[in-house]
């Protein structure tokens, strides 16, 4: 027998709205008044300095003089022909696709199992929520030390006959461990987004799908996933976006290697601005992991966008 | 200039700040006003070199000189070689650096210590000329081509006499490793390398004392001069020697595991001297030379300068700061405090120490300064190209994950023919 899942009920059509007429400047100016200083304080914090970013990306600048020559393209041409660079950023996006689609997964289902009122939930989205807010440093240093061919890991798995397992020693395990320590460090966030959806949805349509013998499963994925639709949208951009910055974790539990196989984009850019001196070099680098997290994040909500639309319609 | 100092400040930080980088505030340098002169001094600040060690030891400097306030500037996470680049773009500068030594990028920006006697005679002072001229004093040089050495695990083995050759080295590594020790401890980050430097070295610059220079320009490659080192890395890899598994071990470990006797040779610098001092209980440890192969008559030994102090030609007060230079240089009190924290020496320094102090006391004193040489990326005018010392390190990594030794040779040929020149 096949139960049948009752859609929401749409939201009433609006009658096409007249496009509003436009003010005279006159009637704007308070408007335009108190949005000023947020306008100004945006413009000089984010627009002005990302100009000057990308003009420092044509320079040789070596951050210690007050010399320097613009070079053109020369930066960019470099970064892309390193294949340091260009390692680093196949990395990073691995880490990108592969962490938000990880977090994203375990936080939903997470938040399924423990979106329901009671203590004990309380108790478990607490510890769930908690490696989120320790620095990802000491985040990394703890796993470091954890994931050591002596350390507690590998000294379980031996109690069990397993391993020792090469961690942090092998490039491709010390890839997983990156991607596995983010994970559990960060998908608390993402399943906080998600119990927060889970709990705006009235509790009405769960009512009438079970009336109508609908499973849990059919009403998570009939009821659950349409609703919170939003709310998964933020948190894909929001765990792409933060991952394709990741460098702090990286630093403490691998330091890039071994044999720079867990190097990500930021971290190459922090190395060739400070290590090498070259702070044109990483202003490129920097401008293009810009104009990529924004394009990606752009991608990302119209796509999401144009589900949603299509679940509402 | 103030303009062009501004901008330039605000694009430093919009580079960082692109990279999801963070920043930490300097304090102010008020250099220069009413009766007291401040000058400020950005050092670096660890567990040894602590805010108030610095404050300590400069508080003689300030009691015979009233008139001068010393600022102890801390950069925090951030580091002096990254605070530093801020600092000056910012027009905020302090008037000395510690811990910093010159590059031909950084000299425009630091006072010509030429003039000064104390300057010009300190350790490694020529060594760190950058066309001809004189932009640091150092407290003591730090060692590099050393191994210390757990002397039971050597009495074990049946060896009775340290090597002094790499070919007695190989013997005796082969018999510790048919002891059933562990031969050689390193670990992963930057101290995969420095076992292979340590092996390398003594007889590649040995050979040839130019060879920096070479490699610069392009007359020898990384294959010729160094692939034979690299082989017989990878020999000692394949044989255990070198196990893989320390690829995953971070320095304090390694440190840790080498004074607790669970290896029987360490190359490292001379600070480990300092960590033995303060261990609890070590296990008894020497220390002899890294060996060159037979045949090289003077084997080069790696070393650093200690504690670098520099003068910013943006300072109001230099002949003030030059006296605290010269204070922090050559006052005995204050010269030996800093080698004691920080495991240093310098010839004619000498403080009371371990039995492994003294042995190392013993090779700074046996060791011409004709034999010093850079390691890493190297330094004055002896350079490699930005980006050799992570490169190498690199590639060492994946010398000892396995990667075949033509390989490591071939990448780093090819590093060097896309960096050099």
């Amino acid at each position: 027998m096949t139960a049948t899942v009752t859609a929401p009920p749409k939201a009433p059509q609006q009658p096409h709205a007249r496009a509003p007429r436009r003010k005279p400047v006159r009637s704007r100016l308070p408007d335009l008044i108190m949005a000023g200083p947020a306008v100004l304080v945006f413009v000089l914090m984010f627009i002005v300095p990302m100009i000057l970013a990308f003009v420092l990306s044509l320079t040789d600048w070596n951050g210690y003089s007050l010399k320097f020559d613009f070079i053109g393209l020369e930066n960019y041409r470099f970064a892309f022909r390193n294949p340091r660079t260009v390692d680093a950023a196949i990395f990073t996006a691995v880490v990108a696709v592969v962490g938000t689609t990880l977090c994203n997964i375990v936080g939903l289902a997470v938040a399924v199992l423990i979106a329901a009122p009671g203590r004990v939930n309380t108790v478990l989205r607490t510890i769930f929520f908690y490696p989120y807010i320790i620095s990802s440093l000491i985040i990394g240093f703890l796993w470091s030390a954890m994931l050591q061919p002596n350390g507690v890991a590998n000294s379980l798995l031996g109690h069990v006959g397993v391993g020792p397992l090469p961690f942090l020693i092998d490039a491709t395990w010390a890839k997983g461990s990156v991607i596995a320590t983010i994970l559990w460090s960060s998908f608390g966030f993402n399943m906080i987004l998600f119990i927060a959806g889970i709990k705006s949805v009235p509790t009405e349509y769960y009512e009438a799908a079970t009336v109508d013998g609908a499973s849990r499963w059919q009403q998570f994925r009939a009821i659950t996933v349409p609703l919170i639709a939003p709310v998964l949208t933020v948190n894909l951009v929001l765990t792409l976006v933060g991952l394709l910055k990741v460098y702090d974790v990286v630093l403490a539990l691998t330091d890039g290697g071994p044999a720079a196989g867990t190097q990500t984009i930021v971290y190459q850019i922090l190395k060739d601005s400070f290590a090498r001196s070259a702070l044109g070099l990483g202003a490129a680098q920097s401008v293009v992991l810009l104009i990529v997290t924004a394009i990606i994040g752009l991608a990302v909500t119209f796509a999401r966008r144009g589900a949603e639309q299509k679940v509402a319609a | 200039m103030i303009r062009k100092r501004a901008a330039l400040a605000v694009m430093g930080v919009a580079a960082v700040a692109l990279a999801g980088c963070s920043t930490a505030a300097g304090d102010d340098n008020e250099g220069g006003g009413g009766d007291v002169v401040e000058l400020s001094m950005l050092v670096n600040v660890t567990p040894n070199l602590t805010e108030e060690f610095w404050n300590e030891l400069v508080a003689p400097f300030e009691d015979a000189n009233p008139g001068i306030d010393v600022i102890v500037q801390n950069p925090g996470a951030e580091g002096v070689a990254a605070a530093l680049p801020r600092l000056l773009a910012a027009g905020d500068a302090p008037d000395v650096v510690q811990s910093l030594p010159p590059t031909p990028d950084l000299a425009p920006e630091l006072v010509d210590l030429s003039g000064y006697d104390w300057a010009t005679s300190g350790p490694l002072a020529e060594q760190y000329t950058i066309e001809g001229k004189t932009y640091m004093a150092g407290i003591g040089v730090q060692l590099q081509s050393l191994m210390f050495y757990n002397k039971t695990a050597f009495e074990e083995a049946g060896i009775a006499e340290v090597p002094t050759t790499l070919e007695e080295l190989d013997e005796a590594l082969a018999a510790l490793s048919a002891a059933g020790w562990t031969p050689i401890q390193t670990g992963g980050d930057w101290m995969s390398s420095h076992a292979l430097q340590a092996l390398a070295l003594p007889s590649v610059v040995g050979e040839d004392p130019e060879w920096f220079a070479h490699m610069s320009s392009g007359e020898v490659t990384f294959s010729e001069s160094y692939g034979a080192f690299i082989e017989r890395y990878a020999d000692w890899v394949a044989a255990g020697y070198v196990p893989t598994e320390a690829l995953g071990i971070q320095y304090p470990d390694a440190e840790q595991a080498f004074l607790a006797g669970e290896s029987a040779i360490y190359p490292m610098g001379s600070w480990f001297a300092g960590t033995e001092a303060a261990a609890e209980n070590p296990a008894e440890i020497g220390v002899f030379r890294a060996p060159a192969i037979e045949g090289v008559s003077d084997p080069a030994m790696g070393a650093n300068i200690a504690s670098p102090y520099s003068i910013l030609s943006g300072s109001e007060v230099v002949d003030e700061a030059a006296l605290l230079v010269e204070f922090l240089t050559t006052d005995e009190t204050a010269v030996v405090d800093q080698l004691v924290v920080d495991g240093n020496f310098r010839d004619g320094y000498a403080y009371e120490t371990t039995a492994l102090g003294d042995e190392l006391f013993q090779i700074v004193a046996d060791t011409p300064s004709s034999s010093y040489t850079p390691t890493g990326q190297g330094y004055g005018e002896r350079r490699l190209p930005a980006g050799y010392s992570e490169e190498l390190n690199t590639q060492t990594q994946a010398l000892m994950g396995g990667t075949a030794a033509a390989d490591v040779i071939s990448a780093m040929d090819d590093w060097f023919a896309a960096n050099a020149g």
